[in-house]
């Protein structure tokens, strides 16, 4: 059992696991960090808790691009602001 | 001269193999690496969006989570997709074989369904902002009442109807005045940053925004500005929200100096 701080509210759930909002995010089922970066496409970062990765590939150009995560709701890539373009 | 034959072997070998595949999972699932077990590539991704397409393997991720390939590539030669399966199958009856126009128009067709839309709000909206800009070109009545000397806080009550009857998209469109308020609210790095009042951390926690966004947002400086990603956030989160709840937030904050720059819009 973890012996962090109890939280006074009820925890969220990611899966089957609870998590700490203030410090972690459910991307996928999965629990990550806030600081937890993977790579969107071979030249780009991003934060996975507060961005989406969306690969578009309308036409002969394919390319990545960030896109924010609108909080409090399910974001999408095809609504979602872009963050910005990923280079090829 | 061996060195050189196994660069030259090395070299090839990355070519041939540009996405190394999973060491764990099958071809239509992906490696988590957190939760320590494959993913399905159609729960995370959905079918093909196209016909004629089908899952990358492993859904273009590698086993670090990261997006190497796009999750969906074009079927082979001589295989199709007409039924949006995760994966291309030989062309057999009632199939055929794809011509790179074809699959491309329909892709293509999609397309143009959502460039339209997109046209003709471009369009209402550019007529929108040409709107305004003649407005503001009248000769400028300061409203009785009003008192913006010595940067204070206190607008007429006839400026704020006229910023809250705005929606705040209207900001991202004035770029003009949204440069002006990065300018004052994004603040500089330094000594000094820490002791700034009023900006755009402070603004986005007006906005129910968590700490942690904010770091985040502070984080993608020098090339995104937190204020503009705000804006954007709060526009796609609540479409209604307008400029003169985000004057009032600014009044709140003691930001005269930006109220008078959004007043502009007024």
């Amino acid at each position: 059992m973890n012996s962090g701080l109890w939280l006074c509210q009820q925890a969220p759930r990611c899966g089957n696991h609870m998590y700490n909002p203030m410090e972690q995010c459910c991307h996928h089922d999965t629990i990550l960090s806030f600081n937890r970066t993977n790579l969107c496409g071979p030249g780009c970062t991003f934060w996975p808790c507060f961005e989406l990765c969306c690969p578009e590939s309308f036409g002969p150009q394919k390319r990545f691009v960030v896109r924010l995560k609108v909080l409090g709701m399910k974001s999408r890539c095809s609504t979602s602001p872009i963050s910005r373009v990923c280079p090829k | 001269m061996r060195p050189q034959h196994l660069l030259s072997a090395a070299l090839f070998l990355a070519q041939a193999v540009p996405h190394e595949a999973s060491q764990h999972c099958s071809r239509l699932e992906y490696w988590n690496p957190d939760n320590l077990c494959c993913g399905s590539c159609l729960q995370r991704f959905g079918p093909p969006p196209c016909p004629d397409y089908e899952f990358s393997e492993n859904c273009g991720l590698n086993d670090f989570g990261d997006h190497v390939m796009h999750p969906f590539k074009e079927c082979p030669r001589g295989q199709c997709n007409p039924d949006l399966a995760e994966l291309c199958s030989f062309c057999g009856s009632g199939t055929r074989a794809p011509t790179p126009e074809g699959s491309r128009q329909r892709c293509g067709e999609a397309l143009l369904t959502f460039a339209l839309p997109l046209v003709l709000v471009l369009l209402v909206t550019s007529a929108a902002i040409l709107l305004f800009a003649l407005k503001r070109h009248s000769p400028y009545l300061p409203y009785p009442g009003s008192n913006t000397s010595g940067g204070s806080l206190v607008t007429s009550e006839a400026e704020l109807p006229n910023l809250a009857s705005q929606p705040l998209s209207r900001l991202l469109d004035e770029l003009e005045v949204l440069e002006e308020l990065i300018v004052l609210l994004d603040p500089e790095p330094g000594p000094g940053g820490a002791l700034a009042c009023g900006t755009t951390r402070h603004l986005a926690a007006k906005y129910g925004l968590p700490a942690s966004w904010s770091t985040f947002a502070y984080s993608l400086r020098p090339s995104h500005s937190p204020l503009r990603a705000l804006i954007e956030m709060v526009v796609a989160r609540e479409p209604s929200a307008s400029l003169g709840q985000l004057g009032t937030h600014l009044a709140q904050l003691g930001r005269a100096d930006a109220l008078q720059v959004l007043s502009k819009l007024a």
